[in-house]
């Protein structure tokens, strides 16, 4: 096969007419596309809402908590406001975002395929998400539920008055949404990857949404019986939860967090790809440890199936089994800590630049390194038991979440705007709005660390008076933090209409993705690529400056 | 857009040069099948007895054998797994990998938990 | 070269792309073990916390109409893998026999288990959510435990299998257009490995709902 080399592949403007935007302008040929670009920009406008409904969410949480007493009077209505938020941001932002936006629309691009190896599979799961999003927020539009995200039994299944049963199918629905998306990406990553890319050519990126999907495949079915379980407990009035009848209400727990746990890493791992593609670019410079990189995420992928216990200490479990998982703990803590290194590794040396995505990936290593250490404070059988259902653990999982994810989406985002959009974002408002996020994100979350250590409770729609001034700063923190997400949003879309057309390789980053023009057409690439080298493959630095070995 | 799966009709007097030979592959292979179902049959059969026997209290998960080798001839027999590539067997492994790990380790609580006895009360 | 590989195709032959559906249909069965592996999760828990009247409730199980459905669902997971081994050979007239012979067998089951089987719990007070229930006293939770595990494990195989019947449907009209051949039955496969992992499902769902409790 007489296929081009990887850096002759880049097309020339003129040879193709259009993209894969301008292929079909009909609602038809959009809702029933089966090209995985357009399912991309499908779910980016899906999850764009998600993430606004949550945030809403959020900030009528913050709003209540500016007072001691709750500014919204109502216990009832704080539960169901921090469950609404709980609820669409984990399995309607953070699980899918980087996923089916960035996963979808790059991992062909960076397989060198035309698709993914179920093209119709991923229609369908988009179907599935909007489905489940609709059927979940019709529950909380009636009037919501007030169990939080975590559905703990029996109040779930017995005496909460909220739309369980509605809330769980919506959820049980995206589910499978989730299960199709890990199931193509993982037999696209093993079928159709181009001549000469193997597995260690392949970007970190991939790697990392591999081992996303590894969790997708095996734990989001667990969720599914789970929930299944917790409906039909509700509808009968009679389930395995049940004590009344020698059930256990920790069973519920113990299946909840087989999934919930990995879920954790479900999310985090796709950003800890982005960062991994993020910094080798605007470093200039190879990944270090590229292999230790890969297998940290296939490490953290099979670790984190074992130590879901640790959200159990005090919930009545034996001793023996939490001592078991909070050694397992602190095991998972390592591959995460190995990436953090690598990460740093990279830039010595390097040449630096601090466009946007940079800014966000740089964020994403120091309050992903913040939320990951307070997380092994938690891990801590002893201290556990202090800062369990405070707002420590609240802070150290939003330092990761908010912190670290939605850092990673958006340095994700702005990185590869200009291939999905063919056009470039305003790098000056792009900075900016990345340093007001760092701020805001700071003084909404760090003063929780403070509160949680001081013992005031989560999930509690008042507090005693002594904590205002930390919850004020935090809700103060909170509308710093969602201007800071108002502005991508205006900026970004302007950008579609007003940016300037981008170029193939606008930060002149390696990958196969960067080979084919912005936005790319339909077919992805004219001809199948070749990869004949590895990934990051940066020329050295100039003579005359010191040679990094 | 689809990708249409190729579609190539068998060329009229089978695929393979000898249909001798191909009726001979396909009897061989019944044949193969057919003896799979008799072990299911006589595994089934040890099972169902087995079960009835009284045995003491540890030995009682040796009652799972007969089931655990049907499970395995239906998945090498008539899913034929050996035969499939690599991948397909890696994915098979990972499965049962991973429903250990749930039931193991899942049971690790209710196993090792101190049970605070409740006098049985009559469920209303 | 038996194959023509269409130049921008995504696949290198077609026998890859079958390989790539087979793969898929390997990796969702890895789901539903999960899926169902939860379910057996609740099993050892009811089970662990009230043995007594756990095994009580499992010795009300009618024995012959279980054991005979396993013979009935072993029997059809060899019909069917006959059926693949006649399309292999292209022989499509056989593979139409055998699939419609595991078809039948997929429907007996049915009717035992749902026109026979639960008919007569429901009439024996044996659903565990009505307020009468068969067995009362210190066994009754646990008997409770029992059926809720049977009833819930029991109808989601049912549903694995009207969804492997229509499945089973569809095979045979695609069949009967002659779309099958020994270079082309990725379908038949695919389906094949779905029914006979609801087989393995019920054969996991047997001892624990029929043969516990009983030494």
């Amino acid at each position: 096969m007489n296929s081009p080399t990887m850096a002759s592949t880049v097309v020339e403007a003129g040879q193709i007419d259009g993209s894969y935007l301008t292929d079909g302008f009909t609602i038809r040929s959009w809702l029933l596309t089966t090209d995985h670009k357009r399912i991309a920009v499908l779910y980016l406008a899906s999850i764009t809402m998600f993430f606004f409904i949550g945030g809403i969410a959020a900030a009528l949480v913050r709003l209540n908590l500016i007072v001691p007493e709750g500014l919204l009077g109502s216990a009832e209505a704080y539960n169901r406001l921090f469950t609404m938020h709980g609820v669409v941001m984990v399995w309607f932002f953070l699980v899918p975002a980087v996923p089916v936006t960035l996963g979808n629309f790059l991992i062909p691009l960076m397989l060198g395929a035309r698709d993914l190896a179920f093209p119709r599979l991923n229609l369908f799961s988009w179907y599935l998400f909007i489905l489940g999003g609709a059927v979940t927020l019709w529950a909380l539009f009636a009037g919501g539920v007030d169990t939080g995200w975590t559905f703990y039994t029996p109040l779930s299944t017995t005496y909460s008055k909220g739309h369980v049963v509605l809330a769980a199918v919506g959820i049980f629905i995206a589910g499978f949404s989730s299960i199709a998306t890990g199931l193509n990406f993982i037999v696209s990553i093993h079928r159709l990857r181009a001549p000469g890319l193997t597995w260690y050519r392949m970007p970190v990126f991939l790697w990392s949404l591999y081992s996303l999907s590894v969790l997708l495949v095996l734990a989001t079915p667990v969720l599914a019986i789970t929930l299944l379980l917790v409906v039909l407990e509700r509808i009968f009035h009679i389930g395995v939860f049940d004590p009344a009848i020698g059930g256990d209400p920790l069973l519920f727990q113990h299946l909840f967090w087989f999934y919930s746990h990995p879920a954790v890493y479900m999310m985090i791992l796709p950003g800890f790809g982005v960062v991994s593609e993020i910094i080798p670019a605007f470093s200039r410079k190879r990944i270090f440890g590229y292999k230790f990189i890969v297998w940290a995420s296939v490490s953290i992928a099979v670790i984190s199936f074992f130590v879901w216990g640790h959200h159990m200490f005090v919930a009545g479990t034996s001793l023996y089994s939490a001592v078991l998982f909070s050694i397992l703990s602190y095991l998972v803590a390592v591959p995460s800590a190995i990436k953090v290194f690598n990460w740093l590794g990279t830039m010595h040396k390097g040449y630096i630049r601090f466009d946007a995505p940079m800014l966000y990936a740089l964020g994403f290593i120091g309050l992903f390194t913040i939320g990951g250490v307070t997380g092994l404070w938690v891990a801590a059988l002893a201290a556990d038991v202090h800062l369990t259902q405070t707002y420590f653990v609240v802070a150290h999982f939003h330092y990761i979440m908010v912190g670290g994810m939605v850092s990673a989406f958006f340095g994700g985002l702005h990185f590869w705007w200009s291939k999905i959009t063919g056009r470039m974002y305003p790098e000056m408002w792009a900075r900016v709005a990345a340093l007001i996020m760092f701020i805001g994100f700071n003084l909404t979350f760090f003063p929780q660390f403070i509160l949680g250590y001081l013992g005031m409770p989560r999930r509690y729609f008042s507090y005693a008076p002594e904590f205002q001034v930390l919850n004020v700063l935090s809700s103060a923190g909170a509308t710093i933090l969602a201007a800071a997400y108002l502005l991508p949003l205006a900026y970004l879309v302007w950008s579609l209409l007003y940016g300037e057309y981008a170029p193939a390789n606008p930060w002149g980053a390696t990958g196969l993705e960067w080979q084919t023009p912005s936005p790319p057409p339909t077919v992805n690439f004219i001809q199948t690529p070749l990869v004949t080298q590895g990934p990051y493959a940066y020329p050295p630095p100039e003579t005359g400056r010191e040679r990094h070995v | 857009m689809w990708h249409p799966i190729a579609r190539l009709r068998s060329r009229p007097g089978g695929a393979s040069d000898d249909p001798q030979d191909q009726e001979q592959a396909v009897h061989a292979q019944l044949n193969r099948l057919l003896r799979a179902w008799l072990l299911l049959v006589l595994l089934g059969g040890a099972e169902f007895a087995v079960s009835f026997l009284p045995l003491a209290r540890p030995l009682r998960p040796l009652v799972m054998i007969p089931g655990v080798l049907m499970v395995v001839t239906v998945t090498v027999a008539f899913m034929e797994l050996r035969r499939g590539p690599v991948l397909v067997r890696a994915f098979a492994v990972a499965a049962m990998l991973w429903l250990l790990v749930l039931l193991s380790l899942g049971s690790a609580d209710p196993l090792t938990r101190t049970e605070f006895h409740v006098p049985n009360v009559q469920v209303k | 070269m038996s194959s023509t590989v269409v130049h921008d195709f995504q696949y290198e032959s077609p026998s890859h792309q079958a390989q790539t559906a087979i793969a898929g249909m390997w990796l969702f069965l890895a789901t539903e073990v999960l899926f169902f592996g939860g379910l057996i999760l609740s099993w050892i828990y009811s089970r662990h916390w009230n043995q007594i009247g756990f095994d009580a409730g499992a010795r009300e199980t009618k024995l012959w109409i279980g054991t005979l459905n396993t013979g009935i669902l072993i029997t059809s997971s060899f019909t069917y893998a006959a059926g693949l081994a006649w399309i292999r050979a292209g022989n499509t007239r056989r593979l139409i026999q055998c699939i419609t012979v595991t078809l039948m067998l997929g429907l007996a089951f049915l009717a035992l288990k749902f026109g026979l089987e639960w008919r007569d719990d429901f009439s024996q007070h044996l659903f565990p959510a009505a307020s009468i229930f068969k067995i009362t006293g210190a066994e009754e939770g646990g008997a409770r435990l029992f059926f809720i595990f049977y009833f819930i494990s029991t109808g989601l195989h049912g549903v694995h299998m009207v969804v492997g019947v229509a499945l089973l449907l569809w095979i045979i009209r695609r069949a009967r257009r002659g779309e099958f051949s020994p270079l082309y039955h990725t379908p038949v496969h695919a389906v094949g490995l779905y029914w006979s992992f609801v087989d393995i499902v019920w054969l996991t769902l047997y001892p624990l709902i029929y043969l516990v409790g009983r030494g």
